[in-house]
């Protein structure tokens, strides 16, 4: 068959291309890999030292334990609903049979009996404060035990925080006002590591009008313009005589080094001298790819100060 | 070689897991090729290619513990690069992005070609030069075969988007090809 479709010529020939691949990629790779291993296992660790631990976790690891930080994330949570609560004791109150992700085994008899009654929002606070004696009682689990959390109002929330809680609506008690997790669940990442750094951040601000000013400025000072070599970032060695060569105006410079290196870092032209230039050539005399490269130069003045500068460069032909 | 080389992809990855740098440069060995053929057809030309390839490799090492070993080893990491390649592509577009409008208003000539004095190479070259809009949309459509719904939702545009994106670049394609190779 000689003649087809466009789609069906070009994925004919290129759908199972396969081609050489210059060996500095594997070494690049090689040297970025991960070294796998330092992942910390969270399990068994009480839920405060959870949200303590993930602050400064890396996004891989927070991810990978998302369902262990969505019961640090409702202890944040769990002061404003208590918050909220004291003060107008209509939030509805959270049924706290929801398990956590470990305890899905759970027998529904040990769900159940602590379900509270709560019919109506006002006997919010009562209930709340019930059925926090009732789990400690009926979760069989150490690892989910409250006795790890110091302060029992802060750990009520945590039971409801879990998305996999909802499914208890499907029990008896479906009337029970189903407290809303979705502003906790839609972001608990982020929530989670913003939470703990805004309570810090005012005791550290308060130090930063003491950094040394006069010093800093010094720095910033731009000595003569006129030592700078003009710094070209393109060139189009084609032939046509038009910008064919990288040449470096320069004055009052004594003496000038350049360096040229490709993408992957690797030196491949160099001058040492104030006239030097580049013709796009490489040392043994082949045509450099387009694309990008990188140059550096170090110059001495006539004043005997060295300058260093660098920049990057794109060849097109 | 030793024992090492006649691992299946699944033992491979399994090694990879526990960190075994002689089973991850086994596992790139295998398939490096052919991952290089695809970066190329995404990319506009070889230096670009290797950079996709860099990051897509370097995604499946640091991800390879996420491999179900549902589905096979190579449909994976061939995932992994179509989605690199793109991202590669999103991030450089402010670089190559330049359409001549002129080139794509043209009619659809016939669609009916002859393979036989047409390389790889050559329509490899020809594909490099479309702009990587059209390119990437040709190539997810054409050649991997997903379809428009699936790639309004993988670059983030609409379903018709891709679909016109499609027919001009399956145009600008054609135009090229005589001009070229007629």
């Amino acid at each position: 068959m000689t003649e087809k479709n466009i789609e069906q010529l070009f994925k004919d020939s290129l759908e199972n291309l396969e081609a050489e691949v210059n060996p500095q990629v594997w070494k690049n790779i090689s040297q970025s890999i991960q070294v796998p291993g330092a992942a910390t296992q969270f399990a068994g660790s009480s839920a405060a030292v959870k949200s303590a631990a993930l602050i400064g976790m890396k996004g891989w690891i927070l991810i990978s334990s998302l369902s262990l930080a969505l019961v640090g994330t409702a202890v944040y949570f769990g002061f404003q609903k208590q918050n909220d609560a004291a003060i107008t004791t209509t939030v509805p109150v959270p049924s706290p049979v929801l398990p956590l992700p470990e305890n899905k085994n759970e027998t529904p008899d040990a769900v159940n009996s602590s379900v509270p009654v709560t019919g109506s929002a006002d006997a919010g606070t009562e209930n709340r404060k019930k059925a926090i004696v009732q789990d400690k009682v009926d979760l069989p689990d150490g690892k989910n035990s409250l006795q790890n959390v110091p302060d029992n109002t802060a750990s009520v929330p945590s039971k409801y925080s879990d998305g996999n809680g909802l499914p208890a609506s499907g029990q008896p008690n479906q009337s029970n006002p189903i407290p809303s997790p979705q502003p906790v669940l839609s972001s608990p990442g982020k929530t989670q590591a913003i939470s703990p750094g805004q309570n810090n951040a005012p005791d550290e601000m308060t130090s930063d009008s003491q950094t040394p000013q006069f010093d800093a400025i010094e720095h910033y000072i731009v000595t003569d313009d006129v030592d700078k070599p003009v710094l070209p970032n393109v060139f189009t060695p084609n032939g046509d005589g038009v910008n064919d060569k990288l040449v470096l105006k320069t004055v009052n410079l004594k003496s000038m080094e350049v360096i040229v290196y490709d993408r992957k870092g690797k030196k491949i032209y160099s001058w040492n001298s104030l006239n030097g230039e580049w013709d796009g050539r490489l040392t043994d005399g082949s045509e450099a790819k387009e694309g990008s490269y990188f140059y550096t130069l170090k110059a001495e003045t006539m004043e005997g100060k060295i300058c260093i500068a660098q920049s990057s460069l794109q060849l097109y032909r | 070689m030793n024992a090492a080389a006649h691992m299946t992809d699944e033992e491979m990855i399994k090694s990879c897991v526990s960190g075994d740098p002689q089973a991850q440069k086994l596992l790139y060995d295998r398939h490096s090729k052919k991952m290089m053929g695809i970066c190329l057809r995404y990319a506009s030309d070889e230096q670009e290619a290797e950079d996709m390839m860099q990051e897509g490799w370097i995604k499946v090492f640091n991800n390879i513990h996420s491999f179900r070993f549902e589905g096979s080893v190579e449909g994976w990491i061939k995932r992994i690069m179509v989605n690199t390649s793109l991202d590669c592509l999103r991030k450089n577009k402010n670089r190559f992005n330049l359409v001549d409008i002129n080139e794509t208003q043209e009619t659809i000539v016939s669609g009916v070609y002859s393979s036989d004095n047409l390389s790889t190479k050559e329509l490899l070259k020809v594909i490099q030069q479309l702009p990587p809009g059209y390119r990437s949309v040709f190539n997810l459509y054409a050649i991997e075969g997903y379809s428009h719904k699936e790639i309004g939702e993988l670059l983030g545009i609409h379903e018709n988007t891709s679909k016109s994106q499609y027919s001009r670049a399956r145009v600008q394609l054609q135009r090229m090809i005589q001009m070229e190779f007629a």
